[in-house]
């Protein structure tokens, strides 16, 4: 949930990667990390297990600097894809203010992508929020493999996206649109903020 | 017997060209 600080005029959104299993979340903020100056941002927290898979989450806080002079910052969030750790998935989640959705362009993982995409609408609504209320993008990563083993933007869209949110293309390993997907993302929470606050 | 409340509108705290500051915030942000 935003918080809205009055007095020290801060503004702190939270912004959950959701997805499956190796889509490329933790990617996205490793490439967030090495772009973004020291100052503005804060220590990438990532607890993985030795073969590299997020055991728990990862966390990367961001500052944006002043927006309609509220120092702006960002809390950005992956969730372990792997299904067996919905529960902390569901933590993860709570009082997310916006999610980017990275799903896995590779057609072998249509049916991961599906999934990921249920249990997303299924905590959601655990938690009393409906998907559709919520500040939601899609990132279709590993757009950059060979043309046979992945479904192109379109065709993603026409699985996933079902309200024809924004979605973006990626390569989100050499880095090809993680700019655009976080600017989505943050573009539709701040302008949900901007006509409905929670005043701390 | 006061008058019922009035609905107050939901208060705007950014202004109406935030996305500009965003997308240079971001933009900074990034180094593009």
């Amino acid at each position: 949930m935003s918080l809205v600080n009055f007095t020290a005029r801060e503004i702190t959104c939270k912004i959950v990667y959701y997805g499956p299993g190796r889509s490329g979340k933790t990617t996205n903020l490793q490439h967030v990390y090495g772009r973004v100056p020291e100052a503005r941002r804060g220590r990438m927290v990532s607890l993985a297990t030795q073969t590299d898979r997020t055991l728990f989450f990862d966390f990367l806080p961001l500052e944006l600097g002043s927006i309609s002079g509220f120092s702006t910052k960002f809390q950005l969030y992956t969730v372990p894809g792997q299904s067996y750790y919905n529960a902390t998935r569901k933590l993860v989640l709570q009082g997310a203010d916006g999610v980017v959705f990275v799903a896995d362009s590779q057609a072998r993982r249509f049916d991961d992508n599906l999934e990921s995409l249920q249990n997303l609408q299924d905590n959601l609504l655990g938690q009393g929020v409906d998907i559709r209320q919520l500040p939601v993008v899609f990132q279709y990563n590993k757009q950059d493999l060979p043309r046979d083993l992945i479904l192109t933007q379109d065709e993603m869209d026409d699985a996933l996206n079902f309200r024809a949110v924004q979605s973006f293309s990626a390569d989100a390993l050499h880095g090809t649109g993680v700019f655009e997907t976080l600017k989505g993302v943050s573009e539709l929470v701040l302008k949900k903020l901007a006509t409905g606050s929670q005043v701390a | 017997v006061g008058a019922a409340p009035r609905e107050q509108p939901a208060p705007t705290i950014l202004a109406e060209n935030f996305e500009h500051e965003l997308d240079a915030s971001l933009k900074e942000l990034f180094g593009r």
